[in-house]
């Protein structure tokens, strides 16, 4: 058995108070002074540790407060009073919703799994990942316990290419000769940011977290990351390749973005270094599916295809969510038969531990990862800075250590919520997870082939 | 940031009130030499009083409550303590001797019968005459 | 059919008694206030029929505004906002609305369930008590009767109408258990709700002629005057199980695994392991125990059916339930526990769960409990099997109106929790899990918390909230015209979806 793949978290308080969700309005006039104030029986301590802070006008009550509403039940005259902080509406938009920012807060924060009770409170269905469900087993079928450790579950992918099948000669050796290989022990790899004021810092933030991890980071490559080398997948653009092959030397991976000269490229990388992965970004655009098989008959063994940040297709008028689009791929690839000739990844969109579960249950090898690290760095994903203004929470100057910690605390997390979802469906390997679209209940399914029994016909969208 | 050479102002106002910060913005029409500082609040009645004290002390040369008009609060009377509260604050703003206009709060809504030209000009009045803030 | 047919033990119906909230201040769906332009003129506390105004004395007390029916009341010629002469009340919906509650519970069903436990009653004016906000499953299904146009003939008599289901239906020589009102509570253990939680709600259970379940953390002795009211749990950690706690149940349930955590294990914080709870469980105290994910020794149904003879051998009195998630095989395992030989195959959906629960499996996890009921009950009826079969569905299940129509999809009763929890006034903020546990002191064991709660408060609290259930479920049934609970099962023609309309 491997050695345990194990992260190391720490608790990495925020730099900032963090935009809480409660709002809570203490209004005093009228207060009759009682001996034991509704304030002081709060079990938390909230309003101990209140405090404010005068330069960016929060008051840290509106974090600390879990919404338990006994103040607000207790004080004799109503004193206390609560809603939900507009700030906390504002935040992000309607795909990276407040609760999700504020969750991976959280996960950056403790590097533990959000636990909470009373059962599940969201809509019933939603758009996106939302429509489906993950399986379970029980009784009938094997299930593992790997949550506390007992068992161990393996979340770790190859990159790279597999042979179709192996040819041995007339003695019986072996001649067909298997490509090389990357394992990284997530199914996740960070990718560059699509916003933010960004400097070295926070990509050494997240080189560091990538080496710490054991995954890899794809960046268009700069000085600075050269101690971090091993770690980087360089994002080699036609003019960086033809100036200097320094980084292709390097680098365990190479990646290069599409374009109509991919060919040549590769041939110039694979002359210049035959057993390196080649890692090719492609836009999630209609003609995806072609480009995809295209590639990997080109040799190509690494696919990342990326949507925008809400996960949509791009380029096209009415834009289908990444979670289709990487089924058809992968349908595509299998009837084709040469899945296993091409590890495929995808970005956008991927904002919590389940969608990387997701994804990867619809034809997905592996995710990169984008926003989420920005996010564990406290952006609010205001989008300030792309519109040239300061950042509220100075992203810009953060340590590179500190934020190492964030990432690699908001991926012990994700990591113990893949552990989660694979040991209820009774599986030890997420790479047997790729493509299990069995393992996965869709909502149109379920609704057709239950309610649509009882009910017959559903009325149209329109 | 808050730049250092511009007067620094601070308006907090109700989200109930019908505006957002953008609205505020341009309804307000403050001149660039000001550094302003937009806060949405669940309702006027949040803000405590010794924290609007704690923003003084930062060198802030002016603060501005926005709150509904009476009778209109969406917590009933939270504008009503509101007012109350910035009058208290006001004295003891005059005790220790600061301007008492560096506190003002406005009672408006985003009702277009209502003429709010009044608060605007008020509020230009009082950034224009402002020295800075003695604190700073 | 006939009245006979119920079995009361003692008097029909329990008590019901005005229990109001244990805090200063309840919440409402309204607010109405008192400016100081009042002279306690006193007319409003003669108009108003709630009770909302009240007088000692001379002096106005602040007024009671959680029972307010709101703007509907304008209608009414006891509007007390149009009849101050002083003008000095306001009337407004409750800004802290939008802070309570979520989707599936929404700000109404809480207030409504919090206004049903305290009186007994369906409530008045335009709170929602019947569906959430989740915009699917239960929330999108009405009763057609709810709807304009055609009316079945209603049951001009309610007491011809029962409400009992029978939980053993085999003809195996085992008693023939019968329950009052179709549902029966389910299994929160000892530790992760309080003892007078529980005993709270064995009281109940006692009184309505129905069950409550023991979860897996033992059964504590103070129980023990309940017995036949109590449902034991052998769970995969297989916490305080013993012989005696077997032979003295009348309903043993297996636990499988449970719709807020399908396919995880359970896990106690070491926080709240104390004394007594380590005791009850022959642990360590402070020291966090798992309970493991799945029954290691059970892979198959073979294995499956040597546990229920294991039970069935020690108490040869003893009813089997089997509590499983809703996988894809649902259907499956319903089947695999027939032939193990067990009565009642209990179904907890997904997004059910009293219990802390990692917020990915609530939200991803197997299916929602609307589809696994129609699914198994159509498989066992392919299979013939479902008249031997008792169907218990949980896990979401808020409302009176959401067990009859789990009924009506084809589940022979209900299993609930929250809804229990809600009636001690848990307000759903789900931090049961952080610090000393639940601030409101019904999901902890912290001694100082517990004491926020007593047991005969709580216990009339969830006796009200059964009552005002019952009535609806009775009400129900003779709007549809149906006279026994028993006849709703499966009856999917009484209801409508509104996406299929």
């Amino acid at each position: 058995m491997p050695k345990k793949y194990h992260i190391d978290t720490r608790p990495t308080p925020p730099r900032f108070t963090p935009i809480g969700k409660s709002g809570v309005m203490d209004w005093r006039t009228g207060c009759l002074r009682c001996k034991r104030c509704a304030k002081t029986t709060c079990v938390y301590g909230v309003y101990n540790l209140r405090t404010f802070n005068s330069r960016q006008l929060a008051d840290s009550i509106d974090y600390y407060c879990k919404n338990c509403f006994r103040c607000v039940q207790s004080c004799p005259v109503g004193l206390i009073t609560k809603t939900i902080n507009p700030e906390y509406l504002e935040m992000g938009d309607t795909y990276w919703t407040p609760d999700i920012i504020s969750s991976t807060w959280y996960q950056a924060e403790t590097g533990k799994i959000p636990v909470s009770g009373a059962g599940y409170g969201g809509p019933f269905v939603g758009d996106g990942f939302d429509d489906m469900w993950t399986d379970m087993s029980e009784i009938v079928r094997p299930t593992r316990d790997g949550i506390h450790g007992r068992e161990y579950i393996n979340t770790s992918i190859d990159l790279g290419r597999k042979l179709p099948y192996l040819s041995f000669n007339a003695e019986g050796k072996l001649i067909s000769e298997p490509p090389s290989l990357v394992e990284i022990p997530l199914p996740i790899i960070f990718g560059e940011l699509p916003m933010g004021n960004l400097n070295e810092t926070i990509y050494l933030a997240i080189a560091q977290a990538a080496y710490r991890l054991g995954t890899f980071l794809v960046v268009t490559p700069e000085e600075f990351l050269r101690p971090y080398a091993q770690n980087i997948i360089p994002l080699l653009s036609q003019e960086v390749l033809n100036r200097n092959l320094e980084w292709v030397h390097e680098a365990k991976i190479i990646a290069l973005p599409h374009s109509e000269t991919i060919k040549q490229s590769i041939e110039r990388i694979k002359t210049a270094r035959s057993e390196a992965p080649v890692l090719v970004k492609l836009p999630l655009t209609p003609k995806a599916k072609e480009l995809v098989t295209q590639l990997t008959m080109e040799g190509v063994d690494i696919v990342h295809v990326y949507a925008d940040t809400h996960g949509r297709e791009l380029e096209s008028t009415s834009p289908r969510f990444i979670k289709e689009m990487v089924m058809e791929i992968h349908l595509h690839l299998v009837e084709k038969h040469m899945r296993d000739q091409v590890t495929l990844v995808a970005s956008g969109g991927i904002a919590m531990a389940e969608h990387v579960a997701k994804i990867i249950i619809c034809g997905a090898d592996g995710v990169v990862i984008d926003l989420p690290l920005l996010v564990a760095l406290e952006c609010r994903l205001c989008k300030d800075c792309l519109q040239g203004e300061s950042c509220p929470v100075e992203i810009q100057d953060i340590e590179p250590d500190w934020g190492a910690q964030r990432i690699i605390n908001l991926m012990s997390a994700w990591h113990g919520q893949l552990l989660e979802v694979l040991g209820a469906m009774g599986l030890r390997e997420i790479r047997r997870l790729r493509g299990e679209m069995g393992r996965a209940m869709f909502y149109q399914d379920l609704e057709r082939e239950i309610f649509g029994a009882i009910f017959g016909e559903k009325r149209g969208d329109n | 940031m808050i730049g250092i050479h511009k007067k620094q102002v601070v308006i907090f106002f109700c989200q109930n009130m019908g505006y957002k910060k953008a609205d505020l913005g341009q309804l307000l029409r403050l001149p660039h030499n000001v550094s302003t500082r937009f806060v949405e609040l669940p309702c006027s009645g949040k803000i405590e009083p010794q924290f609007l004290l704690k923003i003084f002390e930062t060198g802030i040369d002016a603060i501005f409550v926005l709150g509904c008009l009476d009778g209109t609060c969406h917590h009933v009377e939270g504008n009503r303590k509101m007012r109350k509260r910035v009058q208290y604050l006001k004295d003891i703003l005059g005790e220790i001797d600061m301007d008492r206009d560096r506190l003002e709060m406005f009672q408006i809504s985003s009702d277009p019968e209502l003429d709010i030209e009044h608060v605007v000009s008020e509020i230009d009045k009082r950034i224009t005459s402002l020295s800075p803030s003695p604190l700073k | 059919m006939s009245t006979a047919e119920k079995i009361w033990p003692k008097g029909w119906p329990p008590e019901i008694r005005e229990t109001p909230s244990r805090f200063k201040r309840a919440i409402g769906k309204y607010w109405v206030r008192r400016s100081s332009l009042c002279n306690d003129c006193g007319i409003c506390v003669d108009l108003c029929p709630y009770g909302v105004h009240r007088k000692i004395g001379t002096k106005m007390l602040l007024p009671r505004d959680y029972r307010c029916i709101g703007f509907v009341c304008q209608e009414t010629d006891h509007y007390c906002i149009n009849k101050c002469p002083e003008k000095a009340l306001t009337l407004i919906r409750n800004p802290m609305c939008d802070a309570m509650g979520d989707k599936r519970w929404t700000a109404d069903l809480l207030i409504s369930t919090w206004y049903q436990a305290e009186t007994g009653e369906v409530p008045p004016g335009d709170l929602e008590y019947k569906v959430g906000d989740s915009g699917g499953g239960f929330d999108k299904l009405r009763f057609k009767f709810e709807l304009e146009g055609e009316r079945p003939k209603e049951i001009p008599d309610k007491k011809e109408i029962s409400t009992s289901i029978l939980l053993n239906r085999r003809n195996d020589k085992r008693p023939k258990v019968a329950i009052s009102v179709p549902f029966y509570g389910g299994g929160m253990s000892f530790g992760s709700v309080s003892l007078t939680t529980m005993l709270a709600r064995a009281k109940a259970a006692m009184a309505w002629n129905t069950f409550t379940c023991t979860g897996e953390g033992g059964y504590p002795e103070a129980l023990v005057p309940y017995a036949d009211y109590i449902i034991t749990q052998v769970a995969t950690g297989l916490f305080g199980v013993r012989e005696e706690t077997i032979q003295r149940a009348r309903v043993v349930e297996f636990k499988y695994a449970q719709g807020a955590k399908p396919g995880l294990g359970g896990h106690l914080l070491g926080d709240k392991v104390t004394q007594a709870v380590a005791k009850m469980r022959e642990a360590v105290a402070g020291s966090a125990l798992f309970s493991p994910f799945p029954f290691h020794s059970v892979y198959s149904v073979e294995d499956h059916k040597k546990h229920v003879d294991w039970i069935k051998e020690v108490n040869p009195h003893a009813l089997v339930a089997v509590k499983v998630s809703t996988p894809t095989d649902v259907d499956m395992v319903a089947v695999g526990s027939y032939y193990a030989g067990a009565h009642i195959i209990h179904l907890d959906g997904s997004y059910g769960g009293t219990g802390a629960a990692p917020n990915i499996a609530k939200k991803n996890i197997a299916m929602p409990i609307e589809y696994a009921i129609p699914k198994v009950h159509r498989f066992l009826i392919d299979e013939g099997i479902r008249d031997e079969m008792v169907i218990m569905a949980s896990g979401g299940i808020r409302t009176a109106y959401d067990i009859a129509k789990a009924i009506a999809l084809g589940a022979d009763g209900a299993v609930i929790g929250t809804s229990e929890l809600v009636a001690l006034e848990c307000i759903r903020c789900g931090n049961c899990e952080s610090g000393r546990g639940c601030p409101r002191g019904i999901a902890t064991t912290d001694p100082e918390l517990t004491k926020l709660m007593e047991l005969n408060w709580g216990a009339q609290r969830i006796i009200n909230l059964f009552n005002a259930w019952h009535s609806q479920l009775v009400d129900i049934l003779r709007r549809l015209g149906i006279q026994s609970i028993k006849d709703l099962v499966g009856r999917t023609d009484c209801l409508v979806h509104l996406d299929y309309m």
